[in-house]
């Protein structure tokens, strides 16, 4: 078990926050300006005005900076040592030792081969925030954490560098606690996520709950990624992909590009998703199955209806008129229609 | 080149260097402490360190001649070590005291200069504060730090006032360029002092040089 309590002015709030949380991935989600680098700075040592305490696995982690910790940070800012090329700043993270071997397989990962000996002025914002998660993993930490590592990076990249993190944990047994604020990019990384707002955890646990749970939805208002569902197989057949998700149903996506691969997730929007109560006929829609309503959460403008379909779960967004005009409500049989272009490789 | 001319450029640079490296640890280090607002009474403390620089440096020279005077303390206890007034080393003590503002001065800007959140960065990636230190925060800092050393190097070179009342005008001793060509010119010796004020010129157009190669270097 890990836990953290971190309590101090941070200036707009007050920040409040006791975490507890078991598994190697933790993102801290949250609208901007809901105290999550705050947190994930506190975590690093950089911000002493905030008292608290971190363990990792019962072993206490000092919240101040200090070579032993096993902690590093790659900083929302990617700020990299302007006086330094891109080996410098990777070099003087690694301390004089040999780079381990994560970081030469990041650097390949990461395409960052030709920039190494670039000077950090002269690299752009996307390959800062690179350099700057190789520097962290220079470090040879036991805890890396991640200050929205991702969001200057293009999507084929991003989706290449979440697999590497994955990988480092699976692989190395290295722990990342990561912000963000993209629910598809914890969807698909994280196995525990804390929302925050205001400074206070709104809800923790896995992602697929907590960012479902209307509560969450709301209080982010954010329109991405709801339903997210790993593959067990993937293949092509002509223009689309044919998939099985790992719960056995069976979607048609329109082809991603393939320079990344075949895709592990792939990822819906709860708003396109349309539910009919008869099978319609002659629809382009590629993907059409029966869904039976198993909750209905009903905030002040919207429902959240949360459906099955063979033995996965979907949510989707309707209005209350929807709900009203269709008779929605619990164990009723729908028809759930996505189209193949709606489902996103993550 | 006569012996003479050789001798005084031989103090001058010898003064002039080794005053620089008895405040250039001190320097950088309070340089650094006031740009980073560890210093307490800051003001107070920055006062008393402009002090050689608004002080005639006379009235400075008359305060390290009671310092050193073998009559009183602390004198009488570095009078243990050997003599101090009218030697090469009380000429050293002068012209650090009137060069240590201007390196304090040049290295406090360059160091305000550092973001702190470079250093934090740095913190943040498990790095030790001589590490920051020396690979992050004193690198960035160089032009600063750089131009104050080259200040604090040619005030020491021209200091006058205050090694004149500690260190006297003694040939092949304390005689530097400065006294040299004062020395001179109340001697009559207008040729020697030209000569002399040639040869400032020539150290001077030196360093500069030097000093803006150097700065150009740290900007880049």
């Amino acid at each position: 078990m890990n836990t953290l309590r971190l309590k101090g002015n941070a200036g707009v709030f007050t920040l409040d926050v006791t975490l507890e949380w078991r598994s190697p991935v933790l993102a801290i989600f949250g609208a901007s300006g809901s105290g999550k680098t705050s947190v994930i700075e506190a975590m690093a040592g950089l911000r002493p005005q905030f008292q608290g305490a971190w363990t990792m696995a019962g072993a206490k982690v000092p919240l101040r900076c200090a070579p032993e910790r096993g902690v590093a940070l790659a900083p929302q800012d990617a700020l990299l040592f302007p006086h330094l090329s891109a080996r410098g700043n990777i070099d003087l993270a690694a301390a004089g030792r040999p780079w381990p071997s994560t970081v030469d397989a990041a650097v390949e990962v990461l395409e960052l081969g030709a920039l190494l000996d670039s000077h950090a002025t002269t690299l752009s914002g996307g390959e800062r925030q690179r350099v700057s998660l190789v520097r962290a993993l220079a470090a040879r930490p036991q805890v890396l954490l991640a200050d929205e590592p991702f969001s200057a990076l293009d999507w084929p990249r991003r989706q290449r560098a979440m697999t590497f993190l994955l990988e480092c944990v699976q692989r190395h047994g290295m722990k990342l606690v990561m912000v963000s604020h993209d629910p598809v990019e914890v969807l698909a990384i994280a196995e525990e996520v804390a929302v925050l707002e205001a400074g206070r955890v709104l809800c923790s646990g896995p992602p697929a709950q907590v960012l479902h749970s209307a509560r969450a939805l709301d209080a982010l208002a954010h329109s991405a990624v709801e339903n997210v569902f790993v593959l067990s197989s993937a293949r092509r057949d002509g223009d689309v992909l044919m998939v099985r998700t790992a719960r056995g149903q069976d979607l048609v996506m329109a082809a991603p590009s393939l320079e990344c691969g075949m895709p592990h997730r792939v990822g819906v929007s709860a708003e396109d998703v349309l539910l009919a109560t008869e099978r319609p006929r002659g629809l382009s829609a590629q993907n059409v199955f029966a869904a039976r309503v198993i909750s209905l959460e009903a905030t002040g403008t919207h429902t959240w209806v949360r459906l099955r379909a063979g033995d996965e779960t979907w949510t989707v967004r309707v209005t209350l008129r929807a709900v009203e005009q269709m008779g929605l409500r619990l164990g009723v049989e729908l028809t759930l229609i996505v189209k193949a272009h709606s489902i996103r490789a993550l | 080149m006569d012996a003479e001319l050789l001798a005084v450029l031989w103090v001058s640079l010898k003064v002039a260097l080794v005053a620089t490296l008895l405040i250039l640890v001190p320097g950088v280090w309070l340089g650094h402490a006031l740009a980073r607002g560890r210093v307490r009474c800051r003001v107070l403390v920055q006062t008393l360190i402009t002090l050689p620089m608004v002080l005639p440096p006379v009235a400075v020279g008359l305060l390290l001649l009671r310092l050193l005077s073998p009559l009183a303390w602390p004198g009488t206890w570095l009078a243990e070590a050997g003599p101090w007034l009218l030697t090469w080393k009380a000429a050293v003590l002068a012209a650090a005291t009137m060069a240590f503002p201007l390196l304090v001065r040049g290295a406090e800007a360059g160091f305000a200069g550092v973001p702190a959140r470079m250093e934090a960065v740095a913190a943040g990636l498990g790095m030790s504060r001589a590490r920051i230190f020396w690979k992050v925060t004193l690198p960035l800092a160089s032009a600063g730090v750089t131009s104050g050393v080259m200040l604090a190097f040619t005030r020491a070179l021209g200091e006058f006032g205050a090694t004149i009342l500690v260190a006297g005008c003694i040939p092949g001793e304390t005689e530097t360029l400065a006294l040299g060509i004062y020395a001179r010119i109340e001697a009559g010796q207008s040729h020697g002092a030209w000569v002399l004020v040639v040869a400032s010129v020539l150290i001077a157009l030196l360093l500069g040089v030097l000093a803006e190669r150097l700065r150009a270097r740290s900007a880049a």
